[in-house]
């Protein structure tokens, strides 16, 4: 099997020849390079060749199954929309906003006038779809691309305003967080748009950092859910394409689990993947055999993936994929992302061992 | 109302998120001339407590938290004139944030901390009140943040 047809047997909930892996790498690709973030980007530029150059050679390098084909951080359109990026130059550290275009409530007023964003008119977003064209283009037939976003609170928070407020605002003012959950999301719809026909070829990977960690299920089903709902059924009606989600928090408390069901069940969601809260057990449980959809098999990425030692990797993603992988309609991932500090020779051993342990039928 | 019910009433108050309610009992309570050690012992940490639990439960969130702390830092406003210089303040040592990089320990951390601060003196453990709330007033919770300087660290 080709990478593409190994992704296409886990989500037809099939075995496929082995465990693939999806590292959800962003910044990793970079600082792998010997290269700091400010060397590819600034407020305004990124360094697109660079960038292709730097993801091209990064699933070369570990060969995984499925990866990103450009460099995304947390800041696409922030510097237009009134706010400040912070570009680190330390090693192993990603980009964060500074100051984020919305500071007071009363700042949606001016933000509002420099709505729709287009992302092909953004500062760093129309660099970031030539990496990923280039990328497309040297890898795209026999690797599946993913495009990659958030949507709902998730992307509010990201393009508008900071976290720590955006959660009381939750509270104190539920109608505007919805109105800015609306604007963020139509903008992942063209951001997604863009990906698409920019050569990205696999299913859509919706981040949500949000989830059941920092807000309650009861209140993922009002500013998450719904754009979730509305953001599946675009991709599917535009591109024919699934929706593979991560989304935070502890699904095995009953109530955050009847929001990851609703998730499935009525957005529609095809795949999930969770963080370091769900053993291999309770995944291949509660997601592929109750909500049959994949779901990723977890290693935590600050420990073992990015602490190592080498040995420990081994051996804790062996015992992952002995548990979770029989059956197949899994993949493996980390926690979150690659950590961008997590050095070479440990995100190889945690692929191959993958892939070594993961070999269908496992423990054949 | 007598004054079992007025600091089970600040208690609740912290603890539902109700800031008008909190602050006007706790005023009362000063202007009555209640020992603020009182106040403290039987109105503002039980709510502290139950919040941790609350988090580490599944029943409480960032949200809700946010919201307890905004609470938290008007009383804690009303009481410090009548129980901390701001010189002494400053000498305190500031508590260590997470313990694990996970969001879930934020519960274990409210509880662990009024727990070790409640057999300090009295305007000590105003100031772990103090520290609490400013930390949970200015802390990014963003996971992978977390999670990501805690591998730079190693």
């Amino acid at each position: 099997m080709n990478k593409k047809q190994r992704m296409e047997a886990v989500f037809n909930m099939q075995e496929p020849d082995i465990v693939p892996v999806i590292p959800r790498e962003m910044a990793q690709a970079i600082f792998d390079m010997g290269w700091s973030l400010p060397d590819i980007s600034t407020q305004t530029d990124m360094d697109s060749d660079k960038v292709a150059e730097a993801f091209i050679s990064n699933i070369k390098k570990y060969d995984y199954d499925l990866c990103f084909g450009t460099y995304m951080d947390h800041g696409f359109g922030v510097p237009t929309l009134g706010g400040v990026l912070n570009i680190p130059e330390k090693f192993g550290i990603s980009v964060s906003i500074k100051v984020p275009p919305i500071q007071k409530r009363e700042d949606w007023a001016e933000v509002k006038k420099k709505l729709p964003l287009d992302p092909l008119k953004d500062d760093r977003m129309p660099d970031a779809l030539k990496a990923l064209k280039t990328v497309c283009r040297e890898l795209g037939d026999e690797c599946p691309i993913s495009p990659a976003y958030y949507t709902g609170i998730c992307a509010a928070n990201i393009l508008f305003r900071d976290v720590s407020d955006l959660t009381l605002d939750c509270v104190e003012d539920p109608e505007w967080v919805d109105d800015i959950c609306r604007a963020a999301t139509d903008f992942s719809i063209d951001w997604a748009r863009a990906q698409y026909e920019a050569g990205c070829n696999s299913v859509f990977y919706l981040g949500d950092h949000f989830g059941t960690e920092l807000i309650s299920p009861k209140m993922g089903e009002r500013f998450i859910l719904p754009y979730v709902a509305q953001f599946v059924e675009t991709i599917e009606k535009e591109f024919g394409q699934k929706t593979f989600m991560h989304i935070h928090g502890n699904m095995t408390r009953p109530k955050s689990y009847a929001l990851l069901e609703k998730i499935v069940k009525e957005a529609g969601v095809a795949g999930l993947h969770l963080d370091e809260n769900h053993d291999a057990a309770w995944i291949r449980e509660n997601v592929v055999e109750k909500l049959g959809v994949p779901g990723a098999l977890i290693v935590h990425g600050p420990d073992p993936i990015a602490s190592g030692p080498l040995e420990k990797i081994d051996a804790i993603v062996k015992e992952t994929v002995e548990i979770g992988g029989p059956g197949g309609a899994v993949l493996m991932g980390p926690s979150c992302q690659v950590l961008p500090s997590t050095p070479g020779p440990n995100f190889k051993a945690w692929v191959d061992a993958t892939h070594k342990y993961g070999k269908y039928p496992i423990g054949g | 109302m007598d004054i079992e019910e007025k600091l089970k009433a600040i208690h609740e108050a912290i603890f539902e998120g109700e800031l008008m309610d909190a602050k006007q009992l706790t005023k009362q309570l000063v202007d009555e001339q209640i020992d603020s050690a009182l106040i403290l012992k039987d109105g503002i940490i039980p709510a502290i407590r139950d919040i941790g639990e609350s988090m580490e439960e599944g029943d409480f969130f960032m949200p809700e938290v946010k919201m307890s702390t905004k609470v938290l830092q008007e009383v804690a406003e009303i009481l410090r004139p009548y129980v901390i210089s701001q010189e002494n303040l400053t000498e305190l040592k500031v508590p260590p944030w997470t313990g694990e990089g996970d969001i879930d320990d934020i519960g274990t951390y409210l509880k662990t901390t009024i727990e070790q601060g409640v057999d300090l003196p009295v305007q000590d453990q105003m100031g772990v009140l103090d520290m609490i709330a400013a930390g949970l007033d200015t802390h990014e919770f963003t996971p992978c943040k977390i999670q990501a300087s805690e591998a730079d660290e190693k």
